[in-house]
This record gives C-alpha cells, sequence and structure tokens, in this order.
C-alpha cells in the first residue's frame, strides 16, 4: 500500500508540472500545454492504471499500453500535420520505435537461448545439483542474489536476471512467496550490480559514452551500489524461511548438447560485447549473429541425432539397460524455431508500448520539462535523486536520455549521483528496469507487479543508504568539473 | 563529445533520411568489400539449397549479416571514423523492424482467423459452388491483384494464400503454381497506384510524376499479371477439390476478427496517408485491438456457452452439447507465437546484408554504372531484374538519391520494373518472402524458379507495352527538380 502512495505521487508530480511555466519542447510544435499534451497524459495514465490492475481484472499488461501508444502518437501526428510539419513527428516515431527494436531482438535472442538450455535440461542439472549440496532456501537467496550482482556488471542486466531466475524457478517449483523473494533480490542486484560498471547498464553506458566521466571513475560506485543490494537482501532474507527445497532425488541427465550451447551463449554475450566495444556496432548484431551461432549448431544436432542414438543404443544394449534403451527411442531433435517462438510476448510488446508511449510524451515536451524543472529550480542533488525515483515508473533509458541532452552544469560527483539513481532506482518498482519486466514474463504468476510492491520500502532504504554511501564517500569528486 | 550526443539526438529527430545509404569510404574495391560480396553470394547458395540440405534459409543469411557488418565497422575503426557505422546499421536495423512488426501483426491476425475457421468455413463454401481448380487459381489471382492495388501487398497474398492451402489441402503441386500467380498479381497490383506499393510511394512522394500519371501503367501491370497467368493456368489440372461434405462452423468471434483485421489494414493506411506516421504504428494498434477482443472473448465465453447449451439441451441435440463442452478459451499469444519465425529472421539477414553491401557502396557503384552509360530504357529494366535479388526499396532509393535527368516515361518504367521485377524470384518481394514461410514445404524457392522463365516473359510483355503504349511520354520532362 505505502508504495503504491509512493508512484502515484510521481505521477501528480508528473501532472503538477503542467502547470509551470516552462519552455522546453522537443519537438517543433509546443504541445505541452495543449489539450493534446493533456489528453495523452489522461491516457497514459489510465493505461498505467490497468497495468497495475492486472492481477485483479486478469487483463494482460501489454493490451492497454499497445493502444494507447497508437493513440498518442496520432495526437501527436494529427497535430503536427496541422502544424505543417508531418516529417518531424513521423522521424520522431521512427526514433522511438529505433530504440524499442534493438532492446527487443536483443530480449528475443537471450530468451531463445534461455529457452533452449531449459529445453536441454540445464536448470534441471542445476537445480538437482543444488539439491544435492544441500542448500537451505536461505542459502539459495544469498547465492542467486550474490552471483546476480557479480555478472551483471560484466554481461546484461536482463540476462543475468533470465538466467537467475531460471535456475531459482526450478529448485524452488511453485513456493510462490519464496519465487517472489528471490526475484526481487535478483532484480535488485542485477540492477545494482549494472550501476558502477560502464558495460552493466545501459544508462551508465550513455553516460560514459557522452564522455562526461572517465571509465575508472565509475567504479568509485561500487561500495554505493553493494550497499544498495546488501540492505534490502538483509532485510528480506529475515523472511526467507530456513528450510531445504523438497529433496527429490532424481537424476537428471543433460540433453545433447547443452554444454555446448551453453559456451555458445557465452560466445554470442562477447560477440555482442566486443561488437560495441571494439567496433562500436550495436550489441543488437551480436546477439543476433549469436542466435544464427544457435541455429547452425541446432541443425549438427539434427543431423547428427541419428548416428548418436545409434552409438548410445549400441552402448546400452552392450550394458543391458532396457529403461535406457527405451528412453532413446523417446528422443526428439532440438528444434530452434519452436524455442523462439516461446519468448514471452506478452513482456515484448508491454515494452514496445511503454517505450513508444514514454516516446511520445518526451516528443511532446514532458520528459524535457522535467528535467528543466528539476535542474534548474531545484538543486541538482535532490533533482538526481528525483529522477533515480521517477525511473522506476518511467523507462530510465529516456530518463537518462533527456538529462544528457539537456546538460545541466553537473560536477562529476552528481554526474555518477544520476547515474547511480538512474541505474538502481528502476529497482523500487518491477516496471522500472527491464530485468523486473523480463522477470515479471519469466516467472508469471510468481513474481507479479503487487508482489514487488510490498517490498518497495525496504528497497527503497536501500536506495537512500546507497546515496548516502555515494555522497559520503566519494564527496571529492563533487568539486570536479569537466572543463570541455 | 557533448556536441555529438546531441547532434545524433537532432539528426535522428529531424531528418526523415539522415543517413546516405552510402559510406563515406568507398570499399568496393577494399578486401573487405570483395570479402562481404562472396560471403553474401555464398549464403544465397545455401538459402537455394535449403530443400536439398533441410537447412533453413534464415541461419546463413543471419550469419553472413553479422560478419559483414562486423568487417565494415572494422574497416571504418582503422579510419579513424566508429560512429558513423552504428548510424547505418541503426537504420538499416529500423527499416527491418518497421517490416517485421508490420508482418508479426498480419501473421497473427491470419493465424487468428484460421484458428476461428474462417478459411475453413470458405473453403467448405468454395467446394459447395463446385469450384474447379483452374476457377480457384483464377479467382485467387485476379483478387490478389485487385486487393493488392489499395492495400499492402503481402497482407493480400497472404490472406489468398491461407484461402488456397485450405481449398488445395496437401496438393502440393497445384499450392505452389498458386502462390506464384499471388505473387505477381500482388506485385503487378501495387505497381500502377501510388499507395499500392512502396517503391512507386516513393516515387510519387518524390515529387517527380504526378498522381494521374501512374495510372498509365495500368495496362503494363495487366500484361504483367496475364501473360504468366495464361501460360500457367494450362499446367492447372481441370479437377475439383475432394468434395469432402463437412459442415464448418464458424467458431465465435470469426466476423468479428475478420472486420477487426480489415479495420486495422484501414487504420495502417490512413496513418500513414493522413499523419505520415509509418504503417507499423497502425498495425501495432490493430493488434492492440485485437488482444482486447480477445479478452472480451475470454470474459464471455462462460455465459456464451451457457446460452448454447440451454439452446441445444431444449433441441434435445446432444452431439452438440458434447461440442461445446470442448471449447477452450482464444488466446492471442498463442497465435503471436505461431509466427514464422524462419521467415522474420531470413528477412533480418537479408535486409542487413544488402543494407551492408549497399553501405559498402556497390549499389551505388550500379546505379552509376548503369545510368552512366547513357540508355536509361536499358538501365531501367535491368534495375528492375536487380531487384528481384536485391530488395527494390534500396534500389529504389540509389535511383532517386542519383536523380538521372529522365523523362517522365523512363520514371514510370523504373516505377514499374522494380515494382514487379520481385516477382521473378521468389525471395524478390515481400510477398512472396512472406509465402514462402506461410506455405512452407508447399511454396519454395525452387518452385518459383522453375517458372521464372514465364514471368520473365511478362515482364518484358509489359516493358515493351509500356513503351508502346505511352510512348508520348518519354518526351516529357520535368522541370523542376526533385524534392
Amino acid at each position: 500500500m505505502w508504495k503504491k502512495q509512493g508512484s502515484l505521487y510521481s505521477l501528480v508530480l508528473l501532472l503538477s508540472l503542467l502547470v509551470m511555466p516552462v519552455h522546453a519542447a522537443v519537438g517543433e510544435v509546443d504541445l505541452a500545454h495543449s489539450l493534446t499534451g493533456y489528453i495523452a497524459i489522461v491516457i497514459f495514465v489510465v493505461a498505467y492504471a490497468l497495468v497495475m490492475a492486472e492481477e485483479k481484472i486478469h487483463l494482460r499488461k501489454s493490451k492497454p499500453v499497445l493502444v494507447a501508444a497508437g493513440v498518442i502518437w496520432v495526437l501527436i501526428g494529427w497535430q503536427y500535420v496541422q502544424a505543417g510539419f508531418p516529417a518531424a513527428s513521423e522521424a520522431a516515431f521512427r526514433h522511438t520505435l529505433l530504440e524499442f527494436s534493438e532492446l527487443m531482438l536483443f530480449l528475443l535472442v537471450a530468451m531463445t537461448y534461455i529457452n533452449a538450455l531449459e529445453e536441454r535440461r540445464l536448470f534441471d542439472a542445476l537445480r538437482s545439483w543444488m539439491i544435492r549440496k544441500g542448500f537451505s532456501y536461505r542459502q539459495l537467496f544469498w547465492l542467486t542474489g550474490a552471483l546476480s550482482f557479480v555478472i551483471s556488471p560484466v554481461a546484461d542486466n536482463l540476462t543475468t536476471a533470465l538466467l537467475m531466475c531460471a535456475v531459482v524457478m526450478k529448485v524452488a517449483e511453485g513456493d510462490k512467496k519464496f519465487i517472489n523473494l528471490c526475484c526481487i533480490n535478483i532484480v535488485v542486484a542485477a540492477n545494482a550490480g549494472g550501476a558502477f560498471s560502464p558495460f552493466g547498464d545501459i544508462t551508465t553506458l550513455m553516460v560514459w559514452q557522452a564522455g562526461l566521466l572517465h571509465f575508472a571513475e565509475f567504479f568509485a560506485l561500487f561500495v554505493p551500489s553493494l550497499v544498495n543490494f546488501l540492505v534490502p537482501a538483509i532485510l528480506m532474507s529475515l523472511f526467507v524461511e530456513n528450510r531445504k527445497p523438497s529433496a527429490v532425488q532424481e537424476d537428471v541427465e543433460l540433453k545433447r548438447g547443452a554444454l555446448r550451447i551453453l559456451v555458445l551463449f557465452l560466445l554470442t554475450i562477447a560477440t555482442a560485447v566486443a561488437c560495441h566495444a571494439v567496433l562500436h556496432l550495436p550489441p543488437v548484431l551480436g546477439m543476433m549473429t549469436g542466435l544464427g551461432y544457435l541455429q547452425f549448431f541446432g541443425y549438427f544436432l539434427r543431423v547428427s541425432l541419428p548416428g548418436s542414438l545409434a552409438r548410445k543404443k549400441a552402448l546400452a544394449e552392450r550394458v543391458g539397460d532396457e529403461e535406457r534403451i527405451r528412453a532413446l527411442g523417446q528422443v526428439v531433435p532440438f528444434d530452434v524455431f519452436s524455442r523462439v517462438a516461446r519468448a514471452e510476448w506478452d513482456t515484448l510488446l508491454f515494452f514496445y508500448g511503454v517505450v513508444m508511449c514514454v516516446g511520445g510524451l518526451g516528443f511532446i515536451g514532458y520528459l524535457a520539462m522535467l528535467s528543466d524543472v528539476l535542474y534548474t529550480q531545484w538543486d541538482a542533488s535532490w533533482a538526481n535523486v528525483m529522477l533515480g525515483l521517477v525511473s522506476a515508473v518511467v523507462d530510465n533509458i529516456p530518463v537518462m536520455f533527456a538529462v544528457l541532452t539537456m546538460q545541466p552544469e553537473m560536477s562529476h560527483g552528481q554526474w555518477l549521483l544520476i547515474t547511480l539513481t538512474a541505474g538502481v532506482g528502476g529497482s523500487l518498482l518491477s516496471i522500472g528496469s527491464a530485468a523486473g519486466v523480463a522477470l515479471m514474463g519469466q516467472a508469471r504468476g510468481y513474481y507479479t507487479f503487487a508482489g514487488h510492491l510490498k517490498w518497495a520500502p525496504a528497497i527503497f532504504l536501500g536506495y537512500v543508504a546507497s546515496i548516502l554511501a555515494h555522497l559520503w564517500l566519494n564527496s571529492a569528486s563533487f568539486s570536479v568539473f569537466t572543463t570541455s | 563529445m557533448k556536441q555529438s550526443v546531441l547532434y545524433l539526438l537532432l539528426c535522428a529527430l529531424f531528418s526523415p533520411v539522415a543517413f546516405a545509404e552510402t559510406g563515406s569510404l568507398n570499399l568496393t574495391l577494399a578486401p573487405v568489400g570483395i570479402i562481404s560480396l562472396v560471403l553474401f553470394g555464398l549464403a544465397y547458395l545455401l538459402v537455394m539449397a535449403e530443400e536439398k540440405l533441410h537447412l533453413r534459409k534464415s541461419k546463413p543469411v543471419l550469419v553472413a549479416a553479422g560478419i559483414i557488418w562486423a568487417l565494415i565497422a572494422w574497416k571504418y575503426m582503422q579510419q579513424g571514423i566508429p560512429g558513423v557505422t552504428s548510424d547505418a546499421f541503426r537504420h538499416t536495423l529500423l527499416e527491418f523492424a518497421e517490416l517485421m512488426l508490420f508482418l508479426l501483426v498480419a501473421m497473427t491476425y491470419i493465424s487468428a482467423l484460421e484458428e476461428r475457421r474462417l478459411f475453413d468455413a470458405l473453403r467448405a463454401w468454395m467446394i459447395r459452388r463446385g469450384f474447379s481448380y483452374r476457377t480457384l487459381f483464377w479467382i485467387s489471382g485476379v483478387l490478389a491483384f485487385i486487393i493488392s492495388s489499395f492495400a499492402n501487398n503481402m497482407t493480400t497474398a497472404m490472406l489468398m494464400c491461407a484461402v488456397v492451402m485450405k481449398v488445395a489441402e496437401g496438393d502440393k503441386r497445384f499450392i505452389n503454381l498458386t502462390c506464384v500467380n499471388i505473387v505477381v498479381a500482388a506485385n503487378a497490383g501495387g505497381a500502377f497506384i501510388p499507395f499500392g506499393d512502396i517503391t512507386t510511394l516513393m516515387v510519387w512522394q518524390a515529387g517527380i510524376v504526378t498522381f494521374n500519371e501512374f495510372f498509365t501503367l495500368f495496362v503494363p501491370a495487366v500484361v504483367n499479371y496475364l501473360v504468366p497467368a495464361i501460360i500457367m493456368s494450362f499446367f492447372v489440372e481441370r479437377r475439383y477439390p475432394a468434395a469432402l461434405q463437412e459442415d464448418v462452423e464458424l467458431k465465435r468471434g470469426a466476423l468479428r476478427i475478420l472486420t477487426l483485421f480489415l479495420a486495422t489494414i484501414a487504420l495502417a493506411v490512413l496513418y500513414h496517408s493522413w499523419l505520415d506516421l509509418p504503417p507499423v504504428l497502425g498495425m501495432m494498434t490493430g493488434l492492440g485491438l485485437l488482444q482486447f477482443f480477445g479478452f472480451f472473448l475470454r470474459k464471455t465465453l462462460p455465459g456464451s456457452l451457457a446460452r448454447k447449451k440451454a439452446m441445444a439441451e431444449r433441441e434435445g441435440d446432444i452431439e452438440r452439447i458434447r461440442a461445446l463442452g470442448q471449447i477452450v478459451p482464444f488466446d492471442v499469444f498463442n497465435r503471436i507465437a505461431r509466427a514464422e519465425w524462419d521467415t522474420l529472421l531470413f528477412f533480418y539477414g537479408v535486409v542487413m546484408c544488402v543494407g551492408g553491401l549497399g553501405y559498402i557502396g556497390y549499389l551505388e557503384m550500379l546505379s552509376v554504372g548503369l545510368y552512366g552509360s547513357g540508355n536509361p530504357t536499358f538501365a531501367n529494366v535491368i534495375l528492375g531484374l536487380m531487384s528481384s535479388v536485391v530488395d527494390n526499396i534500396p534500389v529504389m532509393f540509389a535511383v532517386l538519391t542519383m536523380e538521372p535527368a529522365m523523362s517522365h516515361g523512363q520514371w514510370l518504367l523504373i516505377t514499374l520494373t522494380a515494382g514487379v521485377g520481385g516477382s521473378l524470384l521468389s525471395i524478390g518481394s515481400a510477398a512472396g518472402v512472406a509465402l514462402m514461410g506461410q506455405a512452407r514445404g508447399y511454396y519454395t524457392f525452387a518452385g518459383h524458379l522453375k517458372w521464372a522463365p514465364v514471368i520473365l516473359l511478362g515482364y518484358g510483355a509489359s516493358v515493351v507495352t509500356h513503351l508502346y503504349l505511352n510512348a508520348h511520354l518519354f518526351d516529357v520532362f520535368s522541370s523542376a527538380a526533385a524534392h
């Protein structure tokens, strides 16, 4: 309940900005104070309200935002046609669509790999390993959280969270409360882990690429990020029952090629990172090429299946293992396309709707207006803290984009602060970060908007603690300014 | 660096065609360019051998695209200009994304209609009417020609294909023939109307040829469709589809979904023509409408079942009661998931590969070479043929960017050839690619290739018709520069 008011508060904040006289238009036509702008805001709020009520009315979350995006852009397009510059709104729409497509294709490939690993029973095997090792729920909670924090600075937040969630889902099959808790922990950890490494998060990357901060400077955020992860994790771990997963002693055999697919997945991530770091191409190219690897390997698996089966059968016959022979008879070939198709479409389309809606509102001028008010009328520290909170409701990429576009005069310490808050602020709500949105899709029914919201106070505590840690530890950087 | 972000933003927001197709480095003769060309050739060979190797067509192009762009970026890095490559890549990706989302929505609708048994019902109706295979062949072709002149080629072709697949269930040869016919018809139907095809639209929007002049292409377009259709129709057996006397009952909401589909297409057209927004926005909004309707169907299912059950009980129809017990609610996400991923990914690969080759400079080299020869008729005819291998949008884009001094007759000629040239190969047009996915196993690259000579005959005939009928237009020149 507490946090519901919090998110409402930020919406009220958004609305209250409308009355203030600011001139900041992203589009050529100032629509921020027109009827069109107000209607767009109302539509967005209504759509968001429907998303929040998803569990009550069983209306999947992609539906309202999809239609809202269509309506908002129609309103914009209509205004621009009347004003005589149709090309501007078209270009803005395309630009926003591009942002979505890159994220979508990236997600699609990551989801496909994870689906394929799941189908090859890798997570089953990991689960049975964890059970054999005798990990308790509490140990599992810490293990997945810590791993997310460690992996996400190197890999993408989203992929990391998806991987960890897959393991948790397997080990704690069906335990709704525990899965929800673990997912929250994973999301917080993945977002915190991404905040201090330029490769870890898109917003961090944007700040780095804008040339405002040096590569090494970002690592000053390590301790604040750690604090951000640990505070809620410690609180939540008190609520994890210290029992062991039902110890079903099953013998899981990896299907053919499981480990090779895992290697390909790592290679794909490496390709994506290399694409970005070495060639300065969007990482999505690397991911799509990596999907090609998986496809070729799937082809190899399919072509070589009869031979492999014959070999295994001969072996089993020699040993006289009847059950094994029967099991081999049921092996079906690997089909990569059915893996692609099993991606969570509700999530992907929801992403489309949100990106397009926020893009539309930004084009109308509301985002610029917001940053303008924050930086010129408020203190920069407060502005950065507030923007972090806002990024829990709206996507943090446009928020960061708006800040970078405005280029307020800020010290390095402030730029680090906004990097931190935009990176971890999204953890407050499940819809605040890509990792959260993806997990809502993957663990649908277990990890939900309302389930995350219950823990928002604990996460908020971590948010405040991490900011204080940054202000105190890195106080020196607040007097450093870029001269360029 | 600060300015570069701003500049990028401004560039992206305010210039509609911000990035030229060709990069600042000319790599056509560099090893990078030649390797890329060879890679593309190899990938294409693998695609053509799909049926032999059973290697699905998306795989080679996906990897080829990755390598080609990596090579380009590496070369640009060495020259110290890294930023531009990613812009060019993003520009190409955007082109793909728009087409992909468009296709995704169309595929979802068609799959939903199929699940609601609309095509089964249509098939039953056609069989009851006693249409022969040959009648079916002509009906689907003519309808594709007419509908595609105002609707999107791809959607038209997919609708017609769905009907044919149902009626001739399993008859591989007939389905292949009819699909070839539908693709040719859909492409020809789009060539003579500014809204019918993207390339036609591009010429119109460049302001070179007036709206009415396009209609002089009507007769050539008809010739282009009829010549291969007549020849192919001789090879259609004059028999009747297996006359199963089945009673198909449409599932709940089938007609309403069809209405929504038409509304979605209308929305896409309106978004484009009124608001100048990309049609994909209309399609995605339409998907939202379908989703809401699915929600409504699911919510009202118990009530509707109870009503139907009560009625059946009153009439004592036991079989009907049993049938009602097996109804499952409609799930729109299931429909989306059934989209043809092989086709969508293949599309990605081809668009990215050709985009990469264009960026290297091959497309420009080609058009410069052709128009530099001084014989525009020859150049336009060859470019039309080229557009069956590469996407016709970049080809047209290259021509419009070059702005060779040509008469209106020549501009109409390139409009015609770029529009119908893609029919020669199954991969030459969006309609063909979409049908390869929809009728996988029936309509294939090789199956289309067999009929390429016949289609080429139609191509030649339509060009000759245009040269003869519209001879007077070859003396008309625009005084105003384009744009």
